[in-house]
Protein backbone atom coordinates (compact mmCIF):
# COMPACT_ATOMS: atom_id res chain seq x y z
CA UNK A 1 0.00 0.00 0.00
CA UNK A 2 2.71 2.49 1.07
CA UNK A 3 4.69 1.67 -2.39
CA UNK A 4 1.50 2.70 -4.16
CA UNK A 5 0.74 6.06 -1.71
CA UNK A 6 4.28 7.49 -2.44
CA UNK A 7 3.67 8.26 -6.60
CA UNK A 8 0.09 9.16 -6.01
CA UNK A 9 1.25 11.65 -3.38
CA UNK A 10 3.44 13.48 -5.65
CA UNK A 11 1.72 13.28 -8.53
CA UNK A 12 -1.38 15.28 -6.58
CA UNK A 13 1.32 17.54 -5.29
CA UNK A 14 2.36 18.04 -8.78
CA UNK A 15 -1.27 19.04 -9.43
CA UNK A 16 -2.08 21.19 -7.06
CA UNK A 17 1.32 23.04 -7.57
CA UNK A 18 0.62 23.25 -11.63
CA UNK A 19 -0.43 27.21 -11.67
CA UNK A 20 2.36 27.67 -9.54
CA UNK A 21 4.67 25.99 -11.72
CA UNK A 22 3.10 27.64 -14.76
CA UNK A 23 3.46 31.34 -13.10
CA UNK A 24 7.27 30.84 -12.52
CA UNK A 25 8.09 29.29 -16.25
CA UNK A 26 9.90 31.91 -18.35
CA UNK A 27 7.37 34.43 -20.25
CA UNK A 28 4.54 32.93 -18.11
CA UNK A 29 3.20 35.83 -15.85
CA UNK A 30 1.20 34.96 -13.00
CA UNK A 31 -2.50 36.30 -13.33
CA UNK A 32 -4.46 34.44 -10.60
CA UNK A 33 -6.33 35.93 -8.21
CA UNK A 34 -9.25 38.02 -7.43
CA UNK A 35 -8.91 41.12 -8.98
CA UNK A 36 -10.60 44.57 -7.79
CA UNK A 37 -11.41 46.98 -10.11
CA UNK A 38 -9.47 50.12 -10.48
CA UNK A 39 -10.72 52.16 -13.66
CA UNK A 40 -8.75 53.34 -16.45
CA UNK A 41 -4.73 52.63 -16.90
CA UNK A 42 -3.57 55.78 -15.70
CA UNK A 43 -1.92 58.29 -18.18
CA UNK A 44 -3.52 56.62 -21.66
CA UNK A 45 -6.18 58.36 -23.61
CA UNK A 46 -9.59 58.02 -22.41
CA UNK A 47 -11.55 55.14 -23.24
CA UNK A 48 -14.38 55.74 -26.17
CA UNK A 49 -17.81 54.60 -25.93
CA UNK A 50 -18.71 51.91 -28.89
CA UNK A 51 -21.41 54.05 -29.32
CA UNK A 52 -19.30 56.93 -30.75
CA UNK A 53 -17.91 53.91 -33.26
CA UNK A 54 -21.31 52.48 -34.47
CA UNK A 55 -22.70 51.90 -37.64
CA UNK A 56 -25.90 53.43 -38.61
CA UNK A 57 -27.45 50.17 -38.97
CA UNK A 58 -26.15 49.96 -35.18
CA UNK A 59 -27.65 52.94 -34.33
CA UNK A 60 -31.11 51.96 -36.24
CA UNK A 61 -31.38 48.73 -34.41
CA UNK A 62 -31.09 50.47 -31.01
CA UNK A 63 -33.65 52.98 -31.68
CA UNK A 64 -36.36 50.42 -32.58
CA UNK A 65 -35.45 47.86 -30.28
CA UNK A 66 -38.08 47.71 -27.75
CA UNK A 67 -36.85 47.11 -23.89
CA UNK A 68 -39.06 44.89 -22.93
CA UNK A 69 -37.09 42.29 -25.31
CA UNK A 70 -34.08 42.74 -22.85
CA UNK A 71 -32.49 39.34 -22.24
CA UNK A 72 -31.15 41.05 -18.76
CA UNK A 73 -35.44 40.50 -17.45
CA UNK A 74 -34.60 36.62 -17.84
CA UNK A 75 -31.20 37.02 -16.11
CA UNK A 76 -29.42 36.53 -19.43
CA UNK A 77 -25.52 37.85 -18.82
CA UNK A 78 -23.58 40.05 -21.13
CA UNK A 79 -20.30 38.96 -23.29
CA UNK A 80 -17.04 40.48 -23.75
CA UNK A 81 -15.88 43.59 -24.45
CA UNK A 82 -19.44 44.88 -22.18
CA UNK A 83 -17.96 42.78 -19.18
CA UNK A 84 -14.69 44.18 -19.51
CA UNK A 85 -16.92 47.91 -19.02
CA UNK A 86 -18.97 46.89 -16.08
CA UNK A 87 -17.34 48.15 -12.18
CA UNK A 88 -17.60 44.06 -11.14
CA UNK A 89 -14.35 42.10 -9.88
CA UNK A 90 -13.28 38.80 -10.95
CA UNK A 91 -11.07 35.73 -10.22
CA UNK A 92 -8.88 34.02 -12.61
CA UNK A 93 -7.68 30.62 -12.18
CA UNK A 94 -4.38 29.57 -14.12
CA UNK A 95 -4.25 25.89 -15.40
CA UNK A 96 -1.74 23.97 -17.45
CA UNK A 97 -4.36 23.73 -20.51
CA UNK A 98 -6.58 26.54 -19.76
CA UNK A 99 -7.31 29.66 -17.57
CA UNK A 100 -11.02 29.90 -16.42
CA UNK A 101 -12.34 33.72 -15.63
CA UNK A 102 -14.76 33.79 -12.78
CA UNK A 103 -16.91 36.92 -12.85
CA UNK A 104 -18.75 38.49 -10.23
CA UNK A 105 -21.12 40.01 -12.66
CA UNK A 106 -23.90 37.73 -13.53
CA UNK A 107 -22.33 34.80 -12.37
CA UNK A 108 -19.77 34.31 -16.03
CA UNK A 109 -17.46 31.78 -16.03
CA UNK A 110 -15.26 31.93 -19.05
CA UNK A 111 -12.71 29.21 -20.09
CA UNK A 112 -10.04 30.11 -22.26
CA UNK A 113 -8.38 27.64 -24.23
CA UNK A 114 -4.71 27.55 -24.33
CA UNK A 115 -2.67 26.82 -27.78
CA UNK A 116 -1.32 23.71 -28.07
CA UNK A 117 -2.78 21.66 -25.74
CA UNK A 118 -5.23 19.87 -28.21
CA UNK A 119 -8.50 21.50 -27.32
CA UNK A 120 -10.49 21.34 -31.04
CA UNK A 121 -11.23 24.54 -33.10
CA UNK A 122 -14.94 25.22 -32.71
CA UNK A 123 -17.00 23.95 -35.24
CA UNK A 124 -18.89 25.86 -38.17
CA UNK A 125 -22.44 25.75 -35.92
CA UNK A 126 -21.01 26.50 -32.88
CA UNK A 127 -21.94 29.77 -31.65
CA UNK A 128 -22.51 30.57 -28.14
CA UNK A 129 -23.41 33.89 -26.45
CA UNK A 130 -19.57 33.91 -24.44
CA UNK A 131 -18.33 32.67 -27.94
CA UNK A 132 -15.14 30.98 -27.90
CA UNK A 133 -11.53 31.64 -26.46
CA UNK A 134 -7.99 30.22 -27.33
CA UNK A 135 -5.14 31.85 -25.01
CA UNK A 136 -1.62 32.22 -25.47
CA UNK A 137 1.09 33.70 -23.35
CA UNK A 138 3.51 35.86 -25.49
CA UNK A 139 6.33 38.53 -24.28
CA UNK A 140 4.95 37.54 -20.96
CA UNK A 141 1.08 38.87 -21.77
CA UNK A 142 -1.70 36.51 -21.98
CA UNK A 143 -3.57 36.95 -25.02
CA UNK A 144 -7.04 35.83 -25.80
CA UNK A 145 -8.71 36.07 -28.98
CA UNK A 146 -12.86 35.35 -28.54
CA UNK A 147 -15.09 34.75 -31.68
CA UNK A 148 -17.83 32.36 -32.78
CA UNK A 149 -19.99 34.40 -30.72
CA UNK A 150 -24.26 34.47 -30.96
CA UNK A 151 -25.58 37.73 -32.39
CA UNK A 152 -26.20 39.87 -29.13
CA UNK A 153 -28.60 42.69 -28.97
CA UNK A 154 -26.29 44.60 -26.26
CA UNK A 155 -23.47 42.88 -27.51
CA UNK A 156 -21.12 46.09 -27.24
CA UNK A 157 -23.20 48.58 -25.20
CA UNK A 158 -26.51 48.54 -22.84
CA UNK A 159 -27.81 51.03 -24.87
CA UNK A 160 -28.97 48.07 -27.27
CA UNK A 161 -25.86 48.19 -29.50
CA UNK A 162 -25.47 44.75 -30.78
CA UNK A 163 -22.83 42.31 -31.81
CA UNK A 164 -23.00 40.09 -35.25
CA UNK A 165 -21.75 36.52 -35.39
CA UNK A 166 -18.71 38.57 -36.80
CA UNK A 167 -17.71 39.94 -33.46
CA UNK A 168 -13.99 39.22 -33.01
CA UNK A 169 -12.59 40.07 -28.99
CA UNK A 170 -8.89 40.24 -28.78
CA UNK A 171 -7.30 40.78 -24.91
CA UNK A 172 -4.16 41.18 -23.45
CA UNK A 173 -3.18 40.88 -19.52
CA UNK A 174 -0.22 41.43 -17.39
CA UNK A 175 1.37 42.17 -14.68
CA UNK A 176 2.97 45.42 -13.70
CA UNK A 177 4.27 45.05 -9.96
CA UNK A 178 0.82 43.89 -7.70
CA UNK A 179 -1.68 45.47 -10.82
CA UNK A 180 -3.51 43.35 -13.62
CA UNK A 181 -3.67 45.43 -16.78
CA UNK A 182 -5.62 44.71 -19.89
CA UNK A 183 -5.79 45.76 -23.20
CA UNK A 184 -8.85 44.76 -25.35
CA UNK A 185 -9.45 45.41 -29.10
CA UNK A 186 -13.12 44.72 -30.18
CA UNK A 187 -13.91 44.66 -34.00
CA UNK A 188 -16.94 43.70 -35.63
CA UNK A 189 -17.31 45.51 -39.39
CA UNK A 190 -21.05 44.45 -39.39
CA UNK A 191 -21.17 46.81 -36.20
CA UNK A 192 -18.64 49.01 -36.09
CA UNK A 193 -16.73 52.12 -38.32
CA UNK A 194 -13.48 50.39 -36.82
CA UNK A 195 -12.47 48.21 -33.97
CA UNK A 196 -12.27 49.97 -30.04
CA UNK A 197 -9.91 49.55 -27.37
CA UNK A 198 -10.70 49.41 -23.74
CA UNK A 199 -7.66 49.67 -21.23
CA UNK A 200 -8.20 49.44 -17.47
CA UNK A 201 -6.57 48.04 -14.32
CA UNK A 202 -6.84 45.88 -11.49
CA UNK A 203 -5.54 45.28 -7.70
CA UNK A 204 -5.18 42.23 -6.30
CA UNK A 205 -8.30 42.13 -3.27
CA UNK A 206 -8.85 39.49 -0.68
CA UNK A 207 -12.43 39.66 -0.67
CA UNK A 208 -14.27 36.84 -2.32
CA UNK A 209 -15.95 37.17 -5.10
CA UNK A 210 -19.99 38.15 -4.19
CA UNK A 211 -22.32 36.41 -5.83
CA UNK A 212 -24.37 38.04 -8.52
CA UNK A 213 -27.50 35.34 -7.68
CA UNK A 214 -29.50 36.85 -9.93
CA UNK A 215 -33.23 36.83 -8.94
CA UNK A 216 -35.13 36.35 -12.04
CA UNK A 217 -38.60 37.61 -10.32
CA UNK A 218 -37.08 40.80 -9.72
CA UNK A 219 -34.97 40.86 -12.88
CA UNK A 220 -38.18 40.94 -14.64
CA UNK A 221 -40.39 42.95 -12.59
CA UNK A 222 -39.66 46.64 -14.38
CA UNK A 223 -40.71 44.73 -17.59
CA UNK A 224 -44.21 44.01 -16.83
CA UNK A 225 -44.46 48.40 -16.08
CA UNK A 226 -43.66 49.52 -19.48
CA UNK A 227 -45.72 50.40 -21.61
CA UNK A 228 -45.87 48.74 -24.76
CA UNK A 229 -48.46 49.49 -26.91
CA UNK A 230 -46.25 52.23 -28.72
CA UNK A 231 -43.76 50.04 -30.13
CA UNK A 232 -46.63 47.43 -31.31
CA UNK A 233 -47.41 50.10 -35.00
CA UNK A 234 -44.87 49.38 -37.16
CA UNK A 235 -45.30 52.82 -38.42
CA UNK A 236 -43.81 53.93 -35.27
CA UNK A 237 -41.30 52.28 -35.28
CA UNK A 238 -40.06 53.41 -38.31
CA UNK A 239 -40.48 56.70 -37.26
CA UNK A 240 -38.12 56.55 -34.65
CA UNK A 241 -35.10 55.34 -36.80
CA UNK A 242 -32.07 58.26 -37.29
CA UNK A 243 -32.70 59.05 -40.47
CA UNK A 244 -35.98 60.98 -39.41
CA UNK A 245 -34.89 61.90 -35.93
CA UNK A 246 -34.71 65.42 -35.92
CA UNK A 247 -35.27 65.49 -39.39
CA UNK A 248 -38.30 65.59 -41.71
CA UNK A 249 -39.98 62.59 -42.67
CA UNK A 250 -40.53 61.47 -46.23
CA UNK B 1 -24.35 64.91 -37.06
CA UNK B 2 -27.42 63.04 -36.48
CA UNK B 3 -25.71 60.04 -35.62
CA UNK B 4 -23.97 61.81 -32.71
CA UNK B 5 -27.13 63.80 -31.32
CA UNK B 6 -28.77 60.01 -31.67
CA UNK B 7 -25.83 58.34 -29.93
CA UNK B 8 -26.36 60.76 -26.64
CA UNK B 9 -29.89 60.48 -26.98
CA UNK B 10 -29.78 56.63 -27.02
CA UNK B 11 -26.78 57.21 -23.96
CA UNK B 12 -29.21 59.90 -21.95
CA UNK B 13 -32.05 56.92 -21.99
CA UNK B 14 -30.45 54.14 -21.13
CA UNK B 15 -29.71 52.74 -17.81
CA UNK B 16 -26.64 53.95 -15.33
CA UNK B 17 -28.08 51.00 -13.39
CA UNK B 18 -27.05 48.84 -16.66
CA UNK B 19 -29.83 46.07 -15.81
CA UNK B 20 -32.72 48.30 -17.19
CA UNK B 21 -33.30 51.97 -18.06
CA UNK B 22 -34.15 54.66 -15.85
CA UNK B 23 -37.01 55.58 -17.89
CA UNK B 24 -39.71 54.20 -16.01
CA UNK B 25 -38.72 56.43 -13.15
CA UNK B 26 -39.36 60.56 -12.49
CA UNK B 27 -35.36 61.10 -12.00
CA UNK B 28 -36.25 65.04 -12.24
CA UNK B 29 -38.46 64.82 -9.45
CA UNK B 30 -36.99 62.80 -6.70
CA UNK B 31 -39.50 62.26 -3.85
CA UNK B 32 -38.58 61.53 0.02
CA UNK B 33 -40.22 59.15 1.63
CA UNK B 34 -39.80 58.10 5.27
CA UNK B 35 -40.83 54.27 7.00
CA UNK B 36 -39.56 51.44 8.80
CA UNK B 37 -37.57 48.89 7.16
CA UNK B 38 -39.23 45.54 6.72
CA UNK B 39 -36.90 43.37 4.15
CA UNK B 40 -33.42 43.93 2.80
CA UNK B 41 -32.99 41.49 0.39
CA UNK B 42 -29.01 41.39 -0.79
CA UNK B 43 -29.25 40.28 -4.50
CA UNK B 44 -28.97 41.38 -7.99
CA UNK B 45 -29.26 43.08 -10.44
CA UNK B 46 -30.81 45.30 -7.79
CA UNK B 47 -30.67 44.92 -3.86
CA UNK B 48 -34.22 45.63 -2.88
CA UNK B 49 -35.37 47.26 0.11
CA UNK B 50 -39.23 47.42 1.12
CA UNK B 51 -40.15 50.30 3.26
CA UNK B 52 -43.65 50.85 5.25
CA UNK B 53 -44.76 53.85 5.28
CA UNK B 54 -48.57 55.67 6.80
CA UNK B 55 -50.43 57.62 4.24
CA UNK B 56 -53.48 58.48 5.59
CA UNK B 57 -53.30 56.21 8.01
CA UNK B 58 -52.40 53.37 6.05
CA UNK B 59 -49.27 51.05 5.93
CA UNK B 60 -48.20 50.77 2.90
CA UNK B 61 -45.53 49.17 1.20
CA UNK B 62 -42.56 50.25 -1.09
CA UNK B 63 -40.57 48.39 -3.35
CA UNK B 64 -37.27 50.17 -3.70
CA UNK B 65 -34.69 48.98 -6.16
CA UNK B 66 -31.11 50.00 -5.73
CA UNK B 67 -27.43 48.61 -7.58
CA UNK B 68 -26.68 45.38 -7.61
CA UNK B 69 -24.98 44.19 -3.81
CA UNK B 70 -21.49 43.92 -4.83
CA UNK B 71 -21.46 47.44 -6.13
CA UNK B 72 -22.98 48.15 -2.80
CA UNK B 73 -20.50 46.73 -1.13
CA UNK B 74 -17.38 46.87 -3.46
CA UNK B 75 -18.02 50.45 -4.64
CA UNK B 76 -20.25 52.25 -2.13
CA UNK B 77 -18.70 51.12 1.46
CA UNK B 78 -22.37 49.38 2.15
CA UNK B 79 -22.33 46.32 4.70
CA UNK B 80 -25.34 44.17 5.21
CA UNK B 81 -25.65 45.92 8.69
CA UNK B 82 -26.04 49.56 6.95
CA UNK B 83 -29.71 49.56 6.71
CA UNK B 84 -31.64 46.81 8.47
CA UNK B 85 -35.33 45.46 9.08
CA UNK B 86 -36.67 47.41 11.68
CA UNK B 87 -35.31 50.41 11.58
CA UNK B 88 -36.64 54.27 11.17
CA UNK B 89 -35.61 55.61 7.81
CA UNK B 90 -35.98 58.70 5.19
CA UNK B 91 -35.66 57.52 1.64
CA UNK B 92 -35.18 59.65 -1.05
CA UNK B 93 -35.89 57.69 -4.42
CA UNK B 94 -37.17 58.55 -8.22
CA UNK B 95 -40.42 57.33 -8.42
CA UNK B 96 -42.54 55.33 -10.94
CA UNK B 97 -44.66 57.59 -12.91
CA UNK B 98 -47.76 55.94 -12.25
CA UNK B 99 -48.06 56.57 -8.57
CA UNK B 100 -50.46 53.85 -7.63
CA UNK B 101 -47.65 51.34 -7.47
CA UNK B 102 -45.33 52.18 -4.59
CA UNK B 103 -42.22 51.40 -6.77
CA UNK B 104 -39.08 53.61 -6.87
CA UNK B 105 -35.04 53.31 -7.33
CA UNK B 106 -32.70 54.70 -4.33
CA UNK B 107 -31.10 57.98 -4.38
CA UNK B 108 -29.82 57.77 -0.80
CA UNK B 109 -31.10 56.15 2.27
CA UNK B 110 -31.12 58.53 5.67
CA UNK B 111 -31.01 56.60 9.03
CA UNK B 112 -32.04 58.09 12.36
CA UNK B 113 -28.90 58.80 13.92
CA UNK B 114 -28.29 61.04 10.30
CA UNK B 115 -26.14 58.66 8.88
CA UNK B 116 -26.40 59.10 5.08
CA UNK B 117 -26.01 55.27 2.56
CA UNK B 118 -26.10 56.61 -0.79
CA UNK B 119 -26.78 54.49 -4.10
CA UNK B 120 -24.54 56.40 -6.81
CA UNK B 121 -25.98 55.55 -10.28
CA UNK B 122 -22.53 56.49 -11.62
CA UNK B 123 -21.00 52.90 -10.05
CA UNK B 124 -21.39 51.19 -13.34
CA UNK B 125 -19.60 52.69 -15.70
CA UNK B 126 -16.38 53.94 -14.46
CA UNK B 127 -13.81 54.63 -17.28
CA UNK B 128 -15.78 54.63 -19.92
CA UNK B 129 -16.06 58.56 -21.87
CA UNK B 130 -19.33 58.69 -23.62
CA UNK B 131 -20.14 61.26 -26.67
CA UNK B 132 -20.60 64.54 -25.56
CA UNK B 133 -18.56 64.44 -22.48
Amino acid sequence: MRRVAGPVVLILACILAAPMLLAQAPGVPNLAGIWNRKGPIPGRPPNVSPVTLARARAIGFAAAFDEVLLPSYDCSPVSVPVILNDNYNFQITQMADRLIFRYEKEDVVRTIWLEGHGHPDPGVYDYTLHGHSKGRFENNQLVIETSKFVFDPRGFHDSYIPSSTQKKVTERYWREGTLLRMESVSEDPMILKEPFRYHFEWELTKNALIAFDCNPEDSGFARKLFETKKYQDPDLIHMRLPQYVGGVAP
Amino acid sequence: MRGAICAVALLLASSAAAHHSLSLFETGAPVTLQGVVKRVDWRSPHTLIFVETQEGGVATEWRVETVPNSWLINRAGWTIDSVKPGEQVTVELYAYSDKTIKYGFLRRVIKADGKVWASPLDIGRRGQREPGQ
